[in-house]
């Protein structure tokens, strides 16, 4: 790649950093533990849906694919495993301590998931239309970005003028990249997904934009007709607005024509095996780093497996001061005692020293401004939130936050910028990634 | 095996270590700045020395002393005072009395920083405002020699000419290494681009500002005209450098004793790093290094202010907070 491409590249986006690794470098593979606990916990509530309701009995044998629970808005929960169905529990899901989960003592010696020949749709594009929203419907995927059902989200999609289906393999930060892996590892399975979407929405495109020192498979991409773009690795671009912007400003995409929709790299292969294979979906490819954990990697474990269990695999050290959830910038704390994984689960990183800021005064540096990808100005809305003034606060840009935190940890006088923000929009009921607690 | 159960609830985002806090980037820029002390020692003596560094450390006594008195937690580092202090030590003659140089730092810190709220709350340049209080408070102890071409001296307006003129300042080498007399922010041009380099290096200061700020300066005061005088010290005429068709190794000498003979360099390099007083945008530290140049021009050829660079940014401060207001995104 010539000089002048790789420095367009590199400013493909305003704003934006470049985050330090955090500690050792994750390696590149999948790693498959095998059972670390026979023990599951399958969350019962993901995101803001409803509570499922189990459709099983306590102390009932299930089999491997069989419904456990469902809800009115579109969430289901197969068994991934023959199993005993224990009791009903709480645990800590996503960012939510005290979550309903459904307990299952797995019988069989494997984890492997299971096929269901129903929600395959054999020669696909013969009964695309129909077929296909009646089987993601009920397959259980969800859209890790923001917790809804998969067919929610198509459905959506369906009725908008979508002229680009986009898959972002940027990793969120430079340690946590499981979609790379999963690229890197299963690029039919991706590029296939991208071409039923495509086909599906009657979308014009489907690109696939990856880190521009990453060696695509283009053979694969070429045969399913997937457009590749290299892309920066500057934070936050494996955020799913910001791609947008990255693809809008190469030229890639015309907002003005039609709307490209981005969909996660995991959640892309899901669907492909499940349309393919009737494979439904039990695992996820989780990334554990930090420099709290002497085996840092990307594992490939069932949803409910506990996060306790999931960082002494991967060889926890004795004290760690915190653990913390899907990134280091815009992530949580999270309980490693009660935590699982779940659908939406993308990283979990331990920290042997949490790093203490301490909160000063503003220096008026300026370096919010400078870095925020999305261009508004978090000093004056933090000012304007400590006052209280929401209205105010709202008028200059607080729903165009991506909530990426980079002004929080770019601030000097480490002023809880991005929380003030989420705050704001807790108040003036302008969606967030989480509810500000 | 995990034994610590802290976690959860009370930890916020981000989970990484700042990658530049507020008190390191003061420490930084003082360190960076106490590097003077050397020059002052080997080229004005050991007095000279000692003057800064009292300054300094009067600087960050007053902040604990004002600390402790208002019985507030802080409000900046004490190394941003000790920075106020020695800025404030550089703007005054090399030779002025210790008394004098204290109440500058002391007027730095109490009525530039701690009346404004401390740092970050205030919008002109803590340093600068407590010298120009020095300067008007003991204008008849403090002698100020002159470091720019503030006018042109010809007998006639036919006889006007540039290198003679230039040529009366001395060696541009005593500007660049401090040998010339006046104030160690007037002389030591050399040393101050080597400290302003690595705070354009620490991402201090944005070396676009800089760059307009000295480039503006440099037009600036080619076209603008100059006060003609006679060896009489009587008005004879105004006359631009442009006007006066020089050879091209008269513009250079020119342009290079307009920029590193004087405060040019100390105020765009030095001065400007300094966060709280200047825009916050970008764009709005470019409009401020040109209104900054602008002015500096204006007090250089037709007032006799001392000091017309840094003079210039204290005035040009008062429009920091509407340049925000202009350039902030909304």
């Amino acid at each position: 790649m010539g000089l002048l491409t790789y420095r367009k590249i590199e400013k493909d986006f305003p704003g934006g950093l470049y985050l330090p690794l955090l500690d050792q470098p994750v390696p590149l593979k999948i790693i498959n533990p095998g059972i670390l606990s026979s023990l599951l916990a399958l969350p019962l509530r993901i995101g803001d849906g409803s509570i499922m309701r189990p459709v099983v009995a306590q102390d009932e044998i299930v089999k491997a694919g069989q419904l456990l629970a469902q809800s009115g808005d579109g969430y289901y929960i197969y068994s991934p495993c023959d199993a005993q169905v224990k009791s009903q529990s709480e645990a800590f899901v996503e960012y939510r301590p005290g979550q309903p989960v459904l307990q299952l003592q797995c019988i069989s010696e494997e984890i492997q998931g299971c096929t269901c020949p129903e929600f395959s749709l054999e020669r696909f594009s013969q009964k695309q239309n129909e077929m296909m929203l009646n089987v993601v419907d009920r397959s259980g995927i969800v859209n890790p970005t923001d917790g809804q059902p998969l067919s929610r989200l198509l459905r959506k999609l369906k009725n908008q003028n979508v002229t680009h289906v986009i898959a972002n393999a940027t990793g969120l930060e430079p340690d946590l990249v499981a979609s790379l892996v999963v690229l890197d590892k299963f690029p039919e399975q991706v590029f296939t997904a991208q071409a039923i979407l495509r086909q599906w929405l009657n979308a014009s495109e489907a690109i696939m934009a990856y880190p521009y020192h990453f060696e695509i498979d283009r053979n694969a991409a070429e045969t399913w007709n997937v457009k590749c773009v290299p892309v920066s690795e500057k934070y936050p671009q494996g955020r799913d607005a910001l791609i947008l912007k990255t693809l809008h400003n190469s030229g890639n995409i015309n907002n003005k024509i039609g709307i490209g929709a981005v969909f996660d790299i995991q959640m892309l292969r899901q669907l492909e095996r499940l349309i393919l294979a009737g494979q439904l979906p039990y695992d996820r490819i989780v990334t554990v780093c930090g420099d709290g954990v002497k085996k840092p990697g990307h594992y490939q474990v069932p949803v409910g497996t506990g996060v306790k269990d999931l960082i002494n695999y991967a060889q926890v050290e004795k004290n760690i001061s915190c653990v913390a959830a899907q990134s280091t910038l815009a992530g949580y704390a999270i309980d490693p005692e009660t935590a699982v994984i779940t659908t939406r689960s993308q990283a979990i990183i331990v920290l042997a020293d949490k790093p203490v800021r301490q909160v000063g005064t503003c220096i008026r540096c300026g370096r919010c401004i400078e870095n925020c990808p999305v261009g508004i100005d978090p000093m004056r809305i933090h000012s304007l939130a400590e006052n209280e003034k929401y209205d105010q606060a709202v008028k200059i840009g607080v729903a165009k936050c991506i909530e990426c935190g980079t002004c929080s940890y770019v601030c000097p006088a480490s002023l809880p910028l991005d929380e003030r923000i989420r705050l704001v929009k807790c108040k003036k009921n302008i969606q967030s990634s989480r509810c500000c607690q | 095996m995990i034994k610590s159960r802290k976690y959860c609830q009370g930890h916020l985002p981000p989970f990484r270590c700042c990658p530049e806090t507020a008190s390191t980037i003061m420490a930084v820029q003082l360190i960076v700045v106490v590097l003077i002390l050397p020059v002052a020692y080997f080229r004005f003596g050991i007095r000279s020395a000692f003057i800064i560094f009292s300054c300094g450390l009067v600087g960050a006594l007053a902040q604990v002393t004002l600390l402790r008195i208002s019985g507030k937690k802080s409000f900046g580092s004490n190394a941003h005072s000790a920075l106020l202090g020695i800025l404030a030590a550089l703007m005054l003659p090399v030779d002025v009395d210790l008394h004098i140089a204290i109440f500058a730092a002391i007027a730095a810190v109490l009525l530039g920083k701690y009346i404004f709220g401390g740092l970050g709350n205030y919008f002109l340049h803590p340093a600068l405002l407590g010298t120009a209080i020095t300067y008007i408070l003991f204008r008849d102890n403090i002698l100020i020699v002159s470091g720019t071409l503030r006018n042109l001296t010809a007998s006639s307006m036919q006889n006007l000419d540039l290198a003679e003129n230039i040529r009366k300042f001395g060696d541009l080498s005593d500007f660049l290494l401090g040998n010339a007399s006046g104030c160690i922010c007037q002389s030591a041009s050399l040393f101050f681009i080597i400290m302003g380099i690595y705070f354009i290096y620490r991402g201090y200061i944005n070396w676009r500002s800089v760059v307009i700020y000295i480039l503006t300066i440099s037009i600036l005061s080619v076209f603008c005209p100059l006060n003609i005088i006679d060896p009489a010290g009587r008005d004879i005429g105004k006359m631009s450098i442009f006007m006066m068709n020089p050879s091209l190794g008269q513009w250079v000498t020119f342009l290079a004793y307009e920029i590193f003979a004087g405060s040019i360099i100390f105020t765009a390099f030095i001065l400007h790093a300094d966060m709280a007083s200047r825009p916050i945008t970008n764009r709005g530290q470019y409009l401020f290094a040109c209104i900054a140049a602008a002015l500096t021009i204006i007090l250089q050829f037709y007032t006799t202010i001392p000091l017309p660079a840094p003079a210039a940014m204290l005035i040009a401060g008062m429009l920091s907070r509407p340049i925000d207001n202009l350039t902030r995104p909304k």
